[in-house]
């Protein structure tokens, strides 16, 4: 956040990615919401965003082609936020990425952070998991015409709407979750709150296929990297290999928010949740007190204590 | 992942059995510096063919459809599930409602046709259009599962308009479905055409057979009747009889879809683009029509799917030389083809030349054939074919054997293209085991040409 002299504070952020999917304007869009997702995160609004992206050698004709799909894509989500591209620059590179530089308006209100956690809060998660998953299935052909609908579908949800609820029920801690997957993002939160947290592998939303394909062995190549959050975990059962625990460790592309919201608001942020849209928003676990030998998640598999 | 970006944009708009044949040789052996895009409305496709079967519940839905998702994937080719507004002629370009603009350097139009249903007035949703074919199943079980929950007794009303083909297939196949469904309160069937005979186009015989079929079945056939208006209550015709539905299934002879006739390329009478022997349509550009989406202006055919299936061929060849500005090779029609009806009970009817026949072996022999039609475009497995292969090939001496584990069509497509662009020649021996016909041995002698 950078608070110029005399004027209102901003926020700068930036994030890119290799195309996840062989249609740039699609993944245009989804690299505007993944970007600014890490805006709507910390409770700011989009004002302009600059473009980062690196697209293969070809003939002008071609390249032009796919940096206006790319472009076209993006643009039409910024648009939707208010913001506008203010510019960027492009380089030829062996693989199309994109990414963007957001800057948003942080407004006169509290900056909303990772480290507002309180034991009691209960954590709400308003995307469900397995981006990564079925893109690497989608790689290799794998990926279900139904599978991939609901997938992208869930991937251009933006997170604007859900974050519009952090004001209006004063939600304090928050966060996005993307590569490092459920585990490593709440792992950060839990980190900075100095709490613990509980959760339920039975209330872990999928998306549809990711059962199948984890059940199958079946995982992203960045989620091995992402098991390093198993050192602050306590399995309870034999859940190692079920389907949930290893989508706990999925890489998201335009993953959703998790919320840390108290127990009196929850049915209320859980119902405006979903009049937003199609995509069902959980109630994943608990925020508990943090003893000093105890791990920070402790994975259990029903859901009773919710 | 793509290091350089491909010269050439092929395009397939609609993928049906035409373009669906374009994509099947694309995953076996890609054009070079050439990248292929499908667009579809939706993420499968149907193979009309076995859509009776599954009505009678011989086969599971899913045995008909093609997952684009996976195939593309499978096949190196992209897909976008978007609907097409218009062509922008000049610039080459396919414009969308909201996502950009695709442009394109060769186009081929394959989205088929929809029922007619102009100068009749629909006054209620009761009316179950066949197409699209992909949600026709859900729709159908939809509507049946309302009138069960509707607590009236007495037997349901169901009416098929469209006596072609298509319409007596679903006519002889709904009612083992329907018993299933309705059981004691049971049903009553009705066909009604505007042509004088059912199954127009099928030999006098072939239609008595159909007729004895849908007697035993206790389906009233109408012929020479028009189906003026749908309202709540049932169908009225031209007449003014009235017909008391429950369901209305609407099957009738196919006209173009309106996108066709938004694109401002030359048409016949009903809207399907007109196109040379070629499948080019008669337009500068480099835009074809497959299947029932084009109509060739020398040889009018009825519109039908095995005519879809044997463009396949040409289409592919057309497409690669279109692109090397090669002379482009003329598709002839056939003029007999086998005519393979399912009656739903087990048996079948079939009509080759001259001859009619009915019994379990014709239905045996179209489950036979289709379900290997099927059998290939469901198979999503990634082939690296040409990579290995050239591989394989460059490195191995003259006259050395070279044993492949692979289909045998997709083996021969390979080496034949690597014959024409490299100079091999080579001798292939193809052992299909029996009992697997995708998998197969496949020994090549290499060998320089000349």
């Amino acid at each position: 956040m950078i608070q110029p002299p005399g004027g209102r504070p901003i926020t700068v952020t930036a994030d890119f990615f290799a195309a996840p999917l062989d249609d740039p304007y699609l993944v245009g869009r989804i690299s505007a919401l993944n970007s600014a997702s890490d805006v709507f995160a910390v409770g700011g609004k989009a004002l302009a965003a600059l473009a980062l992206a690196t697209i293969p050698v070809g003939k002008p004709r071609q390249q032009e082609q796919l940096l206006y799909e790319l472009l076209a894509g993006s643009l039409d989500e910024f648009r939707k936020m208010d913001a506008t591209l203010i510019g960027g620059h492009t380089i030829e590179g062996p693989q199309t990425t994109i990414g963007f530089t957001v800057l948003a308006d942080q407004g006169l209100k509290e900056i909303r952070t990772k480290g507002k956690l309180v034991a009691g809060d209960l954590l709400v998660l308003t995307k469900p998991l397995g981006s990564g998953v079925l893109l690497a299935a989608h790689m290799e052909a794998q990926c279900q015409a139904d599978w991939m609908g609901k997938l992208v579908e869930t991937m251009l949800l933006s997170n604007a709407d859900a974050a519009s609820l952090i004001d209006e029920f004063d939600i304090a801690a928050l966060t996005d979750v993307t590569g490092f997957g459920l585990a490593g993002h709440c792992l950060e939160m839990l980190r900075a709150s100095g709490v613990a947290a509980k959760i339920s592998l039975a209330s872990i939303p999928l998306l549809p296929g990711v059962r199948e394909l984890c059940g199958n062995g079946k995982e992203s190549t960045l989620a091995p990297a992402n098991r390093v959050a198993e050192e602050e975990m306590k399995v309870l059962g034999s859940s190692y290999t079920s389907a949930g625990y290893r989508a706990l460790f999925d890489p998201q592309t335009s993953g959703g928010l998790l919320l840390g919201v108290s127990q009196d608001k929850v049915s209320d942020v859980l119902r405006r949740l979903e009049g937003q849209s199609d995509v069902p928003a959980t109630v994943i676990g608990q925020v508990v007190e943090k003893k000093t030998p105890q791990r920070f998640i402790t994975v259990v598999e029903s859901d009773d204590f919710l | 992942m793509q290091t350089t970006l491909p010269h050439h944009d092929i395009v397939l708009l609609g993928i049906g059995h035409t373009n669906a044949h374009v994509l099947r040789k694309w995953k076996m052996s890609p054009i070079d510096n050439a990248r292929l895009t499908c667009i579809s409305n939706a993420s499968l496709a149907t193979y009309s063919g076995m859509l009776p079967g599954v009505l009678a519940g011989q086969y599971e839905p899913q045995s008909m459809e093609i997952d684009l998702v996976r195939l593309c994937a499978a096949a190196g080719a992209r897909l976008i599930i978007d609907d097409v507004q218009e062509i922008d002629a000049d610039a080459q370009r396919l414009l969308f409602s909201e996502r950009a603009a695709v442009r394109f350097d060769v186009l081929s139009i394959g989205i088929g046709s929809v029922p007619q249903c102009t100068g009749v007035e629909f006054a209620d949703d009761m009316l179950l259009p066949i197409k699209p074919m992909q949600s026709f199943l859900a729709r159908l079980n939809q509507r049946l599962d309302a009138i069960t929950r509707r607590n009236s007794s007495g037997p349901v009303h169901i009416v098929v308009v469209g006596g072609g083909v298509g319409g007596v297939e679903i006519a002889m196949c709904l009612p083992s479905r329907l018993r299933k469904m309705f059981g004691d309160r049971g049903f009553a069937l009705t066909l009604i055409t505007g042509a004088e005979v059912i199954a127009k186009g099928t030999l006098p015989k072939t239609e008595r057979l159909v007729r004895h079929e849908l007697e035993r079945r206790q389906v009233t056939v109408l012929t020479e009747k028009r189906v003026k208006r749908v309202d709540g209550e049932g169908v009225i015709l031209d007449d003014d009889r009235r017909i008391s539905a429950d369901l209305v299934l609407w099957a009738t002879s196919a006209t173009a879809p309106p996108l066709l006739r938004k694109l401002g390329l030359p048409a016949d009478e009903q809207g399907f683009l007109l196109t040379e022997s070629t499948l080019k349509t008669c337009s500068d550009l480099p835009i074809f029509a497959v299947g029932d989406a084009g109509t060739i202006a020398k040889q009018r055919t009825a519109k039908a799917g095995v005519y879809a299936v044997r463009q396949g061929p040409i289409l592919w060849e057309n497409l690669q030389r279109i692109l090397d500005q090669r002379p482009l090779r003329n598709y002839t029609p056939q003029k007999d083809f086998l005519k393979l009806l399912n009656c739903g009970n087990g048996a079948g009817i079939a009509e080759y030349k001259k001859f009619s026949f009915h019994g379990k072996w014709c239905w045996r022999l179209k489950d036979r054939i289709d379900s290997r039609f099927m059998k290939m475009y469901q198979d999503y497995l990634r082939i690296e074919m040409t990579s290995w292969l050239r591989l394989v090939l460059s490195n191995s001496l003259e006259g050395e054997l070279v044993v492949m584990w692979t289909t045998v069509s997709s083996a021969t497509d390979t080496l034949c293209r690597m014959w024409r662009k490299g100079g091999w020649l080579c001798s292939v021996a193809c052992f299909e085991s029996p009992r697997d016909s995708v998998k197969s041995a496949c020994f090549v002698r290499a060998g320089s040409a000349g």
